[in-house]
């Protein structure tokens, strides 16, 4: 089976050759092929150079489009500081007033250098593996973009305590996030992940979530012409997932190494994908054995469990961790399978 | 009236809710009924020490009931005490002490967090803001004579940046008389990076701020 067929025939719960597999090796890529980070996420063709040496490499079942949430902001407006070895981050949003708000302009996907590199990005990925690997394009939600374009925690105030203007901000992202998502898909993504940035029990009460996120999000998952995977970003998501189950579109969730797995799939229900959920961003912190032993409690965890997909949780997998521990994954899945068989 | 339980359970209620509104309302009619220091000594510092027992017990406290605890404890300093500064807080001051986030981390609403609970705890805190320089903290605290530095990482690979403040400290010879205290979430990820980045403290909560510093405070000698 390739990529494709493994993960369809796991959203539709059937038989499969072996687990899939979803690394998240988007910046990965850029020491595959030793890119400077600047350039690595400024020029589509390196990152998509970066994500062929990535399949050559590992072939995993899914590539991803640039998993940089700080470039959505940095299209904003926000200043975005490059890193040697780690991705980049936001060192000045595009405004910290909720007063200031509502004036941004919002970025026209078509003229911005900045959206235009991820839709680039996505359409040289999709060109080099559309025949047997999913696609997998990671954005914001309308309600977390605002917290990477003025900071969590100005966003938060302004959720809590300016929440007309949140509202009225969220019509304008909602737009500009339907238009972005089904531009992803037009490029050539099979699926949307939304990293829940903002949204997440670490960060906003269940109040919040079922009284003005639930809402836009409603509204704009139902108008993108594909489908979404929620992602718990860093925080454990178990809290929140069983109120996000049934939105629009929403096909699966990738949940925190700190959360329960059974719990997860009780939360999500029997049909949706479970993703998860082995801490990418320590992966180089141990050994393969390590990592072998960690994968194997999970399949074993899940051996019943049709629509699971092994998978790392969190942000990217280490630029500078050893290939022997990306491999471990890799082995562990297809050991399992022949020793279950 | 509501009795002081009750007026406690409703308090809670209302921050767990993140309802600003409704918490400043209640603490307004006890400190109308009642005065200010009994509204502080029988309201507000039992009902935060709860929120505090809350937050490092459970996983369920969210950063936006965290914000709401701190901003009543600020609105109720800013509007109910007489003996005040320019910002509000009381003038008999702790400190001073040094907060900030390490070279390249700019998540900055975690140390906001902490800036709030140390100044409603009395202490005078000098806040660096974002990206700090190892010597920034460093020339910062000697020339103010803050005998504690407060850092906030959110990432491991900022935290590491720590290590920094550290060797700095001991280059200059200073590591009696002055304590790093390092916070933010990777450090309740992975508690043992305290030790690794040289902290001498840390705690899983904003609310708890206060005790760590004072036990630096005092573990320190002064400049």
């Amino acid at each position: 089976m390739n990529g494709i067929e493994r993960i369809m025939a796991t959203l539709n719960g059937q038989e499969k050759d072996q687990t899939a597999v979803i690394l998240t090796l988007s910046l990965y890529g850029a020491g595959l092929i030793k890119a400077p980070l600047f350039e690595y996420y400024n020029r589509p063709e390196l990152y998509a150079e970066g994500q062929a040496a990535v399949r050559e490499t590992f072939h995993p079942d899914l590539i991803l489009t640039p998993f940089f949430i700080p470039g959505e902001g940095e299209a904003f407006g926000s200043v975005v500081k490059y890193f040697q070895t780690d991705a980049p981050n936001i060192i000045k949003p595009s405004t910290e007033s909720a007063e200031t708000l509502l004036k941004l302009p919002i970025p026209d996907i078509n003229d911005s250098a900045r959206l235009q590199y991820f839709i680039k990005a996505t359409e040289l990925v999709a060109k080099q593996c559309s025949h047997d690997t999913l696609i997998g394009s990671i954005m914001v939600s309308p309600i977390d973009l605002p917290a990477v374009i003025m900071g969590i925690d100005g966003w938060l105030e302004t959720i809590l305590f300016k929440t007309d203007i949140a509202r009225a901000f969220c019509e304008k992202t909602t737009e500009y996030f339907v238009k972005r998502a089904n531009a992803f898909l037009a490029a050539g993504a099979n699926l949307i992940v939304l990293p829940v940035c903002f949204c997440n029990p670490e960060i906003i009460t269940p109040f919040i979530l079922n009284n003005i996120a639930i809402p836009i999000y409603r509204e704009a998952f139902k108008q993108v012409k594909g489908p979404i995977v929620l992602h718990h970003t860093g925080s454990p998501m178990n809290a929140f997932n069983g109120y996000l189950k049934d939105l629009p579109n929403v096909i699966g969730f990738c949940v925190d190494p700190k959360d329960n797995l059974d719990v997860a799939r009780e939360n999500i229900g029997e049909h949706k994908l479970l993703l998860g959920n082995i801490d990418g961003p320590t992966l180089n912190k141990y050994s393969a054995e390590n990592i072998s032993r960690r994968c194997k409690q999970i399949l074993t965890n899940r051996v019943n469990d049709n629509h699971f997909i092994l998978a790392c949780s969190a942000a990217d997998i280490p630029l500078y961790t050893p290939p022997e521990n990306i491999q471990a994954i890799l082995k562990s899945v297809s050991d399992f399978k022949k020793e279950n068989n | 009236m509501e009795t002081i339980i009750e007026t406690r359970k409703h308090l809670v209620e209302a921050i767990l809710n993140a309802d600003r509104q409704t918490a400043n309302q209640l603490l307004d009619e006890w400190v109308a009924q009642y005065g200010v220091e009994r509204t502080i000594n029988e309201i507000l510092d039992p009902t935060l020490e709860d929120i505090g027992k809350i937050w490092e017990c459970s996983t369920n406290l969210s950063l936006a009931q965290a914000y709401v605890s701190g901003k009543i404890s600020e609105d109720f300093m800013l509007k109910h005490l007489s003996l005040s500064d320019d910002n509000g807080f009381p003038t008999d001051k702790k400190g001073p002490v040094v907060i900030g986030n390490i070279e390249d981390d700019f998540h900055s609403l975690g140390r906001k967090m902490v800036g709030i609970f140390l100044r409603a705890s009395g202490w005078n805190v000098i806040d660096l803001g974002n990206d700090v320089l190892a010597t920034e903290f460093i020339d910062k605290a000697i020339e103010s004579g803050a005998k504690v530095i407060g850092i906030s990482a959110m990432m491991y690979s900022t935290a590491v940046n720590i290590k920094k403040v550290r060797e700095e400290i001991t280059k200059r010879n200073l590591s009696n008389q002055i304590k790093i205290a390092v916070g933010g979430a990777v450090f309740r990820l992975r508690p043992e990076l305290v030790a690794e980045v040289g902290g001498d403290g840390t705690t899983g909560n904003a609310m708890n701020v206060n005790p760590l510093f004072e036990k630096l405070w005092s573990e320190s000698s002064s400049i």
